[in-house]
C-alpha cells in the first residue's frame, strides 16, 4: 500500500490535487525528489544558433561537430511535427519554455567521492554505486545535460573495452566517432533526431574490440533533476567483430508541474557476428516527453536485441529499430509498456531485413489501465532478394479500467515470396476466470489481479538481470495498487 | 483515354447543374434526388484528394482515381449489352437483375415474392415510387463526407439498383445482381442500396463484370441497412477486366441482433481500391466478413476493412484471404474499432497472404483500437510462399508438382468459398482454377 506523503515531502514534490495518481505517492518518495538547483551552467530558455554555438564551444568541439550542430538545428526548423502518435500531447510541447543544456558540475569525477554531495545523494536514492558494486562492469551517471560519474573496471579496460560518456569519447577517439556518428540515424530522420543532433550532450560511448565478450552489463542512469529541461543524450556502440555487450539504461526524474523533455538518439552497430543486448527500464516521471530514435544496424550473422520497458513518462514515443544487413542477422525486440492514467505509451519497433536468411521476432505486450493508452506501433519491412527470411510479430494488450485503450498498428510490408512472416495480436481483459480461480484459492483480487500481471509481463522480466527483474515486479506491484476491476 | 480535342470546350470546373443534369433528365429523377446530387457535386469539387500521410492511401497513389470533368460527364446512351451476362445461371434464384452501362437489360423477381412486399428495381425508379424509404436511406450509410470519390458517386451514379426486404419476408433462394459496363464512358459509376426490415433474410450476389478489353473508371457504392434481428448473405464478385481502375465503397449498418455474412471476391480490375465496412449499432449485432483476393500479371489490389463496434456485446469475425502470382501485387489495411461505450464486445481479424512468385508483393496493416476494456480481439495475419512440406508430402505420393500446387492453393481458398451459393462457387472455382493453371 502506498504510503501517505509526510508534510515535508509534501511541501517539495508537487502533487497535483486534481489527480488521483496512487503511483505518483511513492513515485514522489522513491524517484521523484528533487535536489536544490546549483550548476555550474545553466542556458537560458529556447532554442537557436546562439545555443547550439555556446554547448559547442563549452565542450570545445572540433568543427565538424559544431557544423554538424548548425545544420542540425535548421533541420529542425524545417521539420513539421509528426502527424501521428499523439499530436495533441505533442502540440503542447512549447520548445521556448525548455533548458536545452545543464551543465551541474564543472568536471566528470571517475570516482563517487569526487561527485558532489548532493548528485552523489541522488544516485545513493537511486541505488546506482550499489549496482555497481554488485553486478555491473561499468557505469556511467548522467545528471542534466552532462555525465558525472563514470567508471570501467580495470580488467574491462585491458581487454581493451571502450566505455566513457559521449563528449569523451568524441574527443578522445575522434576518428572513431567521425566515422560512424549520425550514420545510422541521420540528422533529418526526423525532428526529434534533428533537435537531438543540434543540442545533444552526454549519453555513452562504448566500443569493444574483436573478440571480447564483456561478460557483465554496462550500464547508464539518466536523471533529469531540473524543471522545464531537456535532455538529449547521444548513445553509440560499436561492437566489433564477434565481440559481445549487454548495456542497460534507466531514467527516472522529479515530478513536477511544468514539462520536461527526454529526446535521445541511440545507434548501435554490430560487426560480424557481434552480439548486442541492449535493455531499457524508463521510468520517467509523469510530466516528461519521452520522444526518443533508436536504431541498430546488424551484420553478418549478428544479433542485437532491445530490451525495452516503458513505465513512465507522460507521452512515449519510441520505436527501437534493427536494420538486418548482413546475412544470417538476427533481431529482436522484447517490449512492454504500462500506461497508467494520464499517460500514453506510444511504443513499438521497426525492423527491416535487406539481406537473405535474416530472422527477426517482436513480442509486445502493454497494460493499460484507469485511462491510460497504450499503442502498439510496428514495422516489418522486406526487400526484394531478402530471401529465407523469419519475422513473427507477437502483440497482446491488457486493459484494465473501462476508459482504458489499446491501439495496434502493424505495417507490414512485404516485397520477397521466400519468406516467413507471421503476425498475431491479442487484446483482452483480466480474464474473469483466471481471477476466479486465484480467489478460490484463498488469494485476495488484489493478488490475484498483480499474479496475472506479472504472468502477463513474465516473458519480459525473465530476460532481466535478477536486480532488475524485481525491482520491475515491485513497479508494476505499485502501479497495480488499488486497481478497479 | 486521351481525349485531348475536347479539352477546350469543356471547363476544368463544372457547375453542378451542368454536370449532374444529364442523369437527372436521362431517368427523370425527382427534384429531391436532382438536388441532393448537386449537393454532392459540390463536396466533390470541393473535398481534396485523399491524403498520403494516413496509410488508407499511402500504398495506392489516388491521382488514377481523380478523372477530369470531361471523363465524368455521361456519354452519349449505348445499346450495347455484355457477353459476360450470358454466363450466370438463372435458375434457382429469386430474382435476378442486370444492368449494363446506362440501363437495366434484365430485371426479374418471384411474383410471390412481389406480392410479399419485396421491391427489386431500377434505384431511379425507386427514388420516384418508393421516395420515402430511398430518401431517408440513400447515403446514410455512405455519405457525401465520406470522401471525394464517395461524394463523386454520389454526384453521378447511373447504374442504380433498389431491393427492399420488408419485415419479417424470409427469402430461401439468392438474388443475383449484375452490374456491368462497355468502354462507351470512360466513367461509370453505380450505386446499390439494399434495406432489410426486421427478421428478414435474404443471400444476395452482386456480381461487377466486364469484357476483357475494358478500359474505364469504376466507381461503386454499396449500403446495406440491416433492420433488428435480420440476416443478410451479400457475395460480391468484382471481375471486372484487368484494364479497369476499379474504386469501391461498402457500408453496413447492423441493428440489433442483426448478422450478416459479406464476402468479397477479388479477380479483376487493374488498380482497385476497396473500403468496405460495417457498423454495430446495436447488442446482438454479428458480421463476419471474408475476403479472397487473387492477383495476377500486375493487378493492384487495396483492400481496406472496418468494423466499428458502435454497441456493446457486438461480434465481428474476419477472414481476408490474398494469393498473388506474376507481379501482382495486394495491400490489406484493416481496422477493428471498439468504442469507449461499446463493452463485451468480440472482434477477430485474421489476413493470410500466399506469394506465388518472386515478383508477388503484399502489405498488410491489421489495426486495432481499443477503447474499453471488457473486450476479447485478436488478429493475425501471415504472409509466405507455398508451404514447401505440403508440397513434398504431395509430391511423395505421386501426384505431379504443378497438380500438388493447385490442390494447395485450392485448399487454402476453399473455406472461403464454401459460403458461396452453390451455382457460383462452381464458377469462382474454375477463375481460380484457371489461374491456378500456369505456374
Amino acid at each position: 500500500m502506498a504510503k501517505p506523503l509526510n508534510a515535508q515531502d509534501a511541501n517539495e514534490t508537487f502533487v497535483n490535487p486534481n489527480s488521483d495518481l496512487k503511483i505518483g505517492e511513492d513515485y514522489d518518495q522513491k524517484y521523484g525528489f528533487r535536489d536544490p538547483e546549483k550548476y555550474f551552467h545553466k542556458a537560458p530558455k529556447g532554442i537557436n544558433h546562439e545555443v547550439v554555438e555556446m554547448i559547442s564551444k563549452m565542450k570545445k568541439e572540433p568543427t565538424w561537430m559544431r557544423d554538424f550542430r548548425h545544420q542540425a538545428l535548421d533541420v529542425f526548423f524545417s521539420k513539421p511535427m509528426p502527424k501521428w502518435g499523439s499530436t495533441e500531447l505533442l502540440s503542447q510541447i512549447d520548445f521556448d519554455d525548455i533548458h536545452y543544456y545543464l551543465k551541474p558540475t564543472k568536471d566528470r569525477s571517475d570516482t563517487w567521492d569526487d561527485v558532489p554531495e548532493d548528485i552523489k545523494n541522488t544516485f545513493e536514492k537511486l541505488g546506482i554505486p550499489e549496482a555497481e558494486r554488485k553486478f555491473l562492469g561499468g557505469v556511467t551517471a548522467q545528471y542534466e545535460s552532462e555525465v558525472v560519474y563514470h567508471s570501467l573496471e580495470k580488467s574491462l579496460v585491458e581487454k581493451g573495452i571502450r566505455f566513457l560518456d559521449m563528449d569523451s569519447g568524441l574527443r578522445e577517439y575522434p576518428e572513431l566517432v567521425k566515422e560512424h556518428f549520425a550514420q545510422i540515424i541521420p540528422m533529418e530522420d526526423n525532428k526529434f533526431a534533428a533537435l537531438n543532433s543540434a543540442v545533444w550532450s552526454g549519453g555513452s560511448f562504448i566500443y569493444i574490440p574483436p573478440g571480447v565478450d564483456v561478460g557483465i552489463p554496462l550500464q547508464a542512469y539518466f536523471r533529469i533533476n531540473a524543471e522545464n529541461m531537456g535532455q538529449f543524450e547521444r548513445t553509440l556502440i560499436i561492437v566489433d567483430k564477434g565481440a559481445r555487450v549487454h548495456y542497460i539504461e534507466g531514467c527516472t526524474a522529479p515530478t513536477y508541474s511544468s514539462n520536461s523533455l527526454h529526446c535521445a538518439v541511440v545507434e548501435l552497430i554490430a560487426m560480424e557476428g557481434a552480439y548486442i543486448r541492449y535493455t531499457t527500464i524508463q521510468n520517467w516521471s509523469h510530466n516528461i516527453y519521452n520522444l526518443v530514435t533508436k536504431r541498430a544496424i546488424v551484420h553478418k550473422n549478428a544479433t542485437v536485441e532491445w530490451v525495452d520497458g516503458n513505465l513512465g513518462s507522460k507521452l512515449t514515443m519510441k520505436y527501437p529499430s534493427v536494420y538486418l544487413v548482413g546475412e544470417g542477422a538476427k533481431g529482436e525486440i522484447l517490449s512492454i509498456a504500462f500506461s497508467g492514467k494520464g499517460q500514453h505509451q506510444d511504443a513499438g519497433a521497426k525492423v527491416i531485413h535487406v539481406a537473405p536468411n535474416t530472422s527477426s521476432r517482436i513480442t509486445s505486450k502493454s497494460i493499460s489501465k484507469d485511462g491510460g493508452r497504450s499503442s502498439y506501433r510496428g514495422m516489418v519491412k522486406v526487400y526484394p532478394g531478402a530471401t529465407g527470411c523469419k519475422v513473427s510479430v507477437e502483440c497482446d494488450a491488457l486493459l484494465i479500467g473501462s476508459d482504458s485503450r489499446s491501439d495496434t498498428y502493424p505495417t507490414m510490408e512485404i516485397a520477397e515470396d521466400q519468406v516467413k512472416i507471421e503476425h498475431e495480436a491479442r487484446v483482452s481483459k483480466v480474464s474473469e476466470e483466471q481471477l476466479f480461480y486465484l480467489c478460490s484459492r484463498g488469494l485476495s483480487e488484489d493478488e490475484a489481479r498483480l499474479l496475472i500481471v506479472n504472468g502477463f509481463i513474465e516473458p519480459f522480466t525473465k530476460e532481466l538481470p535478477m536486480e532488475y527483474a524485481v525491482e520491475l515486479n515491485r513497479l508494476i506491484e505499485l502501479e497495480m495498487e488499488g486497481s478497479i476491476g | 483515354m486521351e481525349t485531348s480535342t475536347q479539352d477546350t470546350s469543356v471547363p476544368a470546373v463544372l457547375e453542378a447543374k451542368e454536370a449532374t443534369g444529364v442523369i437527372v433528365e436521362r431517368f427523370s429523377e425527382p427534384a429531391w434526388l436532382a438536388e441532393r446530387r448537386r449537393q454532392a457535386w459540390d463536396v466533390y469539387v470541393a473535398t481534396e484528394l485523399p491524403s498520403r500521410v494516413q496509410h488508407l492511401w499511402r500504398y495506392t497513389d489516388p491521382a488514377p482515381f481523380d478523372l477530369k470533368t470531361d471523363q465524368i460527364l455521361p456519354g452519349a446512351t449505348s445499346g450495347g449489352s455484355d457477353l459476360t451476362l450470358q454466363e450466370i445461371v438463372k435458375d434457382n434464384l429469386a430474382g435476378y437483375a442486370a444492368w449494363h452501362d446506362d440501363k437495366m437489360v434484365e430485371i426479374s423477381l418471384d411474383p410471390k415474392l412481389a406480392a410479399a412486399g419485396v421491391v427489386l428495381c431500377d434505384l431511379h425508379e425507386a427514388a420516384n415510387e418508393h421516395a420515402s424509404l430511398v430518401k431517408t436511406h440513400l447515403g446514410s450509410v455512405v455519405g457525401t463526407d465520406h470522401g471525394k470519390f464517395e461524394a463523386l458517386n454520389a454526384a453521378t451514379w447511373q447504374a442504380g439498383l433498389f431491393l427492399y426486404v420488408p419485415k419479417g419476408v424470409v427469402i430461401e433462394q439468392p438474388i443475383h445482381l449484375i452490374t456491368s459496363a462497355g468502354s462507351e464512358s470512360p466513367f461509370f459509376a453505380s450505386r446499390l442500396l439494399v434495406i432489410l426490415e426486421e427478421g428478414a433474410q435474404l443471400t444476395l450476389i452482386n456480381e461487377y463484370a466486364s469484357e476483357q478489353d475494358v478500359e474505364i473508371s469504376a466507381n461503386g457504392v454499396i449500403e446495406t441497412v440491416l433492420g433488428q434481428n435480420s440476416n443478410l448473405r451479400l457475395v460480391s464478385v468484382q471481375r471486372w477486366s484487368e484494364k479497369v481502375t476499379v474504386l469501391v465503397t461498402q457500408r453496413a449498418d447492423l441493428a440489433r441482433d442483426a448478422q450478416m455474412l459479406t464476402l468479397w471476391a477479388a479477380l479483376g480490375g487493374g488498380l482497385s481500391k476497396v473500403d468496405m465496412g460495417s457498423r454495430l449499432m446495436g447488442k446482438g449485432a454479428d458480421v463476419k466478413l471474408l475476403g479472397l483476393a487473387f492477383g495476377q500479371r500486375n493487378q493492384h489490389f487495396d483492400h481496406h476493412t472496418v468494423h466499428d463496434h458502435q454497441s456493446g456485446n457486438t461480434l465481428s469475425n474476419l477472414d481476408f484471404k490474398v494469393v498473388l502470382k506474376d507481379n501482382a501485387r495486394s495491400v490489406y489495411t484493416g481496422l477493428i474499432r471498439i468504442e469507449q461505450y461499446a463493452p463485451v464486445c468480440e472482434a477477430y481479424q485474421t489476413n493470410r497472404n500466399l506469394l506465388l512468385s518472386d515478383g508477388a508483393r503484399a502489405d498488410t496493416i491489421p489495426e486495432l483500437e481499443i477503447l474499453t476494456d471488457e473486450v476479447r480481439c485478436s488478429h493475425g495475419a501471415t504472409i509466405g510462399p507455398l508451404d514447401d512440406d505440403q508440397i513434398f508430402y504431395l509430391r511423395a505420393r505421386g501426384i505431379p508438382r504443378d497438380e500438388a500446387i493447385r490442390m494447395v492453393v485450392s485448399g487454402f481458398v476453399e473455406p472461403t468459398l464454401a459460403e458461396v451459393p452453390e451455382d457460383l462457387r462452381d464458377r469462382l472455382r474454375s477463375y481460380v482454377a484457371e489461374r491456378v493453371k500456369e505456374i
